[in-house]
């Protein structure tokens, strides 16, 4: 049974939208552009001058990559929530690169994978985005957390990062490819004193 | 005289009419708008959550001020059929049991969605309920729990809080509880800019949603500069301002920044710092900010995972030429103790 989120809305009160927050305040935008002017490029590399993702863009992507969470733990709506992030030519890349491309190949990979309704295992971290000439790509870490599964005890799983790579589509922004590449390089335990 | 006094009758009757339809017109009308500026102060209220728990501040009423004056807390997983707690004085006890200490680190939150409603937002996010040793010492450290909240939220002459958090513990299989809110499809936010900027600004400092994108991009960068470090550390250095100083071990300046970070364990597909809950807020100069930091040593080839360290990170933020960067950013490990911050 899906309970849609009609049933909370009774629940939430009419607060008006014009008071605003005592702990953060807003400046006035820039006048020109809403578009976030981006940390210099890494690498050494000069500052990129302007490049054109809005703080919605920003927004919306993380969106999207929060929502990646939920429809692949709970494989909700058959798989078709999982696939529904996806642009139609989306595809999902695995370790060795291999591809799962198309709706009903997407949604096939959510039922396989899911772990219950109830089931919280990709946390989602450190999310960076970039603009690209085609939209716009962006990365983040994976801590899978083993929780609630039978009688294991829980514990961290594993780990690795996402690369993505995002288009906009009249329907929002999307994955075209998002590729999960699992840890590697963890050292010996040691106990030095390293950066933090 | 008489017709006069009708015609204007049915004059005022149609103007009521008019009026209802405008105003049934309204209510059908599709989700309103949050503005940007929304999501970044309600996903702001979501990360506070775990320093105002883990710390439990103000004898606890750090946390019960997260709430409305009405606002609940639910705990699907305490006894049969879950427990409710709200009022202040309630949610601020909630926040005095348990593990706590100035520099606790435990509930690490993140996947924040956020969808508006009429009159306000709901919101979902993952919670790892983590076990840190004292002195953030990872092999004392563990998964202890750990699930999904559902979240309501209203806007208040205060700023957004929670109307109402239930926890759901993570659970393979069928749900033990009625499960939370499918996801649908998503939509494009409806946001707007900065519609209301002008009621928002004030004497204080303020900070733009840019700025805290910005930073945030700045922060998210930070992991992968230390653990990936393709460059001999000149990445990671290039993070902070050219005097910047980080702490433990305290290390000056962008040349010793980039040796620290080239001593450190790294390579192109390494994941070690894991940071959650990023609080941000406007100072005189620049802004400061915080979050939770797991490290972990991620097993590979089947070999188990395990913590390494835990604890957070206080930062100070400064907006230069080139960007936002780390003016300073100290290390300070997870500690238990009793004395409220």
């Amino acid at each position: 049974m899906i309970v849609r989120f009609a049933g909370i809305v009774s629940i939430a009160t009419a607060a008006l939208l014009t008071a605003w927050s005592a702990g953060i305040s807003a400046g006035q935008a820039p006048a020109a552009s809403g578009a976030a002017r981006m940390p210099a490029a890494l690498n050494g590399k000069p500052a990129a001058s302007f490049v054109g993702l809005t703080p919605l863009d920003y927004l919306e992507i993380r969106q999207l990559v929060a929502r990646y969470a939920y429809a692949v733990d709970t494989g909700a709506e058959n798989g078709d929530v999982y696939a529904s992030l996806f642009s139609p030519d989306g595809a999902f890349a695995d370790r060795t690169g291999r591809e799962t491309k198309g709706r009903d190949a997407l949604a096939a990979l959510a039922r396989r994978n899911t772990r219950g309704q109830q089931s919280a295992f990709h946390f989602i971290v450190n999310h960076v985005i970039e603009p690209s000439p085609e939209g716009a790509v962006g990365k983040q870490y994976l801590l899978q957390l083993r929780i609630g599964d039978g009688e294991r005890p829980n514990d961290v799983f594993g780990g690795g990062h996402y690369d993505d790579v995002y288009v906009k589509t009249p329907g929002g922004w999307r994955f075209k490819r998002r590729q999960f590449i699992p840890s590697e390089g963890s050292p010996s335990p040691r106990r030095a004193a390293e950066a933090r | 005289m008489a017709k006069r006094k009708a015609a204007t009758i049915v004059s005022l009757g149609l103007i009521v009419l008019a009026f209802d339809g405008t105003s049934a017109q309204r209510q059908t009308s599709p989700t309103p708008l949050l503005d940007v500026l929304d999501y970044l102060e309600i996903e702001q209220l979501v990360y506070r959550y775990g320093y105002a728990l883990d710390t439990g501040a103000d004898n606890g009423f750090a946390y019960a001020d997260l709430y409305t004056a009405d606002g609940t807390f639910t705990g699907t997983n305490q006894g049969p059929s879950g427990r409710t707690y709200q009022g202040r004085e309630r949610l601020a006890a909630l926040a005095r049991g348990g593990k706590r200490g100035p520099n606790f680190v435990s509930h690490y939150v993140t996947n924040v969605v956020i969808e508006p409603v009429p009159g306000g937002a709901v919101g979902r996010t993952y919670v790892g309920i983590l076990d840190i040793g004292n002195g953030g010492n990872g092999a004392k450290s563990r998964v202890d729990h750990g699930g999904l909240y559902n979240d309501v939220y209203a806007n208040t002459p205060e700023g957004w809080r929670f109307k109402s958090r239930t926890y759901f513990e993570s659970t393979s299989g069928a749900p033990v509880q009625p499960p939370p809110a499918m996801l649908g499809t998503p939509q494009a936010l409806r946001a707007g800019a900065a519609s209301v900027a002008s009621a928002r600004s004030g004497s204080r400092p303020r900070l733009t949603a840019e700025d805290y994108i910005e930073i945030q991009q700045l922060v998210a960068r930070y992991p992968f500069a230390l653990d990936q470090n393709p460059d001999e550390g000149l990445s990671y250095a290039n993070l902070f301002t050219p005097d910047a100083v980080f702490r433990q071990p305290r290390t000056e300046g962008r040349q010793n920044l980039a040796t620290m970070a080239s001593r450190a364990p790294h390579g192109p597909r390494y994941t070690r710092h894991f940071l959650a809950n990023h609080v941000i807020e406007a100072a005189a100069d620049g802004a400061v900010g915080k979050q939770y930091l797991v490290a972990v040593d991620i097993g590979e080839r089947g070999q188990p995972s395990s913590i390494f360290l835990g604890g957070h990170y206080e930062d100070v933020y400064a907006k230069t030429p080139e960007g936002w960067r780390f003016r300073t950013r100290t290390f300070i490990a997870s500690a238990t103790g009793t004395e409220a911050k």
